[in-house]
């Protein structure tokens, strides 16, 4: 209990608020109680210190560490930018990429007037299975998309540049091992398909590229051989793609074997343009 | 603690210790010595001292560099008397008032001035001033009553001075 006699220690305990809780509310009613005692509580209560705001340590940086961040941290903000853009340009290039499809072009400028009659998908299996030359294993596909003739061009002087007869789609299929400059066997396989009267689809997937494209013809393309040779000129009008003509040159190389099945040469020579340039023109024997 | 959390302390601290230990030894140039060399220690422990005891650390280790300082040099004085420019005044405004406890608080013992600082700059109570000072929280407890007494004291005897 709080009295005149011990009172100084509770009223201490008060002012610092460090009185329990059980004696504030009795330490309230004493003051009220006793206005002498309020008095000195209000004069102890002028001895509590206010903090010198003026009074400051100046110098805070010379005691600051200099925060380290990990290359991670510092670079994380410029790196996710950089994934955004490489991202936003991956895709532009994507979208370029089946669109660049447009510019490679493959034209059969003649092919053999005795292939006329009888190039049906069969046909093509013969023909692959009766490879000569060069070490090459070849699965055949053959898919017609609607059952129709592989289409045939009559040998003509003028030479238009695409010619199919057929009003209808084919789709060919040749997976093939064909030996590489360095010997390692490319396995190829491409598809032929005849839209229409104007467009010819090459699709070249290679297992060493991994391509798989639809080429369209377009341009018009001279007679490269003589008008008794079949030929076929695969015109390439672009650059951005070397890896996907590499394929198509294998193809090329793998296709002048091909025998029909007669087991006779079937005559395709096949000549590779990019741009203007030759880059590969094989000539069948 | 990290390094983050050390700068923050020094932001939220530096003036905090600055002004206990310049308000007890009156010294620019060790104070800041003695605030300077308690962040050393800091930094040095950052590891092993959490960020919510960082200033009852700092405190600690500035009072115990400081009761050093002062043991060395002894340049503290008591006071016993009032400085005689507050002496005859008629009128006492509230910055006399607040001039007149400061130089009042300069004529307590140190322990009883570092006790109020901490208590009143800084709030703790009396297991913290306990921990801080190394005494226990009944040499606290009486060590503040005989201090508020003192000030009131001091206090009375300027109004009667008036």
């Amino acid at each position: 209990m709080i009295t005149l006699n011990n009172y100084e220690e509770y009223l201490i305990d008060y002012l610092h608020g460090e009185l329990s809780a059980e004696y504030v509310d009795e330490m309230e009613i004493f003051l009220k109680e006793n206005p002498t005692i309020q008095e000195e509580f209000l004069i102890l209560k002028e001895t509590i210190l206010i903090p010198d705001e003026s009074i400051v340590f100046i110098d805070k940086k010379s005691m600051l560490k200099p925060v380290q961040v990990s290359f991670f941290q510092a670079t994380k903000k410029y790196v996710a930018v950089a994934a955004l853009i490489a991202g936003i340009v991956l895709s532009i290039f994507l979208w370029n990429e089946n669109k660049s499809t447009n510019s490679i072009e493959l034209v059969h400028t003649n092919i053999q007037p005795n292939d006329t009659k009888d190039s049906t998908a069969n046909d093509t299996i013969a023909q692959v299975d009766t490879i000569s030359t060069a070490p090459i294993m070849i699965q055949k596909n053959t898919t017609p998309v609607m059952a129709v003739k592989h289409s045939v061009i009559p040998k003509t002087n003028t030479a238009p540049a695409i010619q199919p007869t057929l009003h209808t789609a084919k789709k060919e299929t040749f997976i093939a091992q064909v030996p590489t400059e360095k010997l390692m066997p490319v396995e190829i396989e491409s598809t032929v398909k005849y839209d229409s009267e104007a467009t010819t689809t090459l699709i070249a997937k290679s297992n060493e590229v991994n391509i798989e494209h639809p080429i369209q013809e377009t341009t018009q393309t001279e007679p490269l051989a003589s008008a008794n040779t079949p030929q076929h000129t695969i015109v390439l009008n672009t650059q951005k793609q070397p890896r996907l003509f590499k394929a198509i040159a294998q193809l090329a190389k793998f296709s002048r074997n091909v025998k029909n099945k007669k087991n006779e040469l079937a005559h395709t020579d096949f000549v590779v343009m990019l741009g203007n340039r030759k880059l590969i023109n094989v000539n069948q024997n | 603690m990290n390094q983050l959390e050390y700068n923050t302390c020094v932001q939220l601290y530096a003036d905090h210790l600055y002004r206990f230990v310049f308000k007890n030894i009156k010294q620019e140039e060790q104070s800041k010595d003695i605030v300077q060399n308690t962040f050393v220690i800091l930094w040095q422990k950052r590891y092993d001292v959490e960020m919510d005891k960082a200033k009852s650390f700092l405190f600690t280790i500035s009072y115990r560099r400081m009761i050093d300082e002062i043991r060395k040099y002894k340049k503290i004085k008591l006071v016993d008397q009032l400085p005689d420019a507050v002496m005859g005044h008629t009128e006492i405004t509230q910055t006399d008032l607040k001039k007149i406890l400061h130089d009042a608080l300069d004529t307590l013992p140190d322990i009883q001035k570092q006790l109020v600082l901490l208590k009143d700059y800084e709030g703790y109570n009396y297991e913290e001033l306990a921990t801080i000072t190394g005494l226990n929280t009944g040499q606290v407890k009486i060590n503040l009553y005989r201090a508020r007494m003192s000030l009131k004291k001091i206090l009375v005897s300027v109004e009667s001075h008036i």
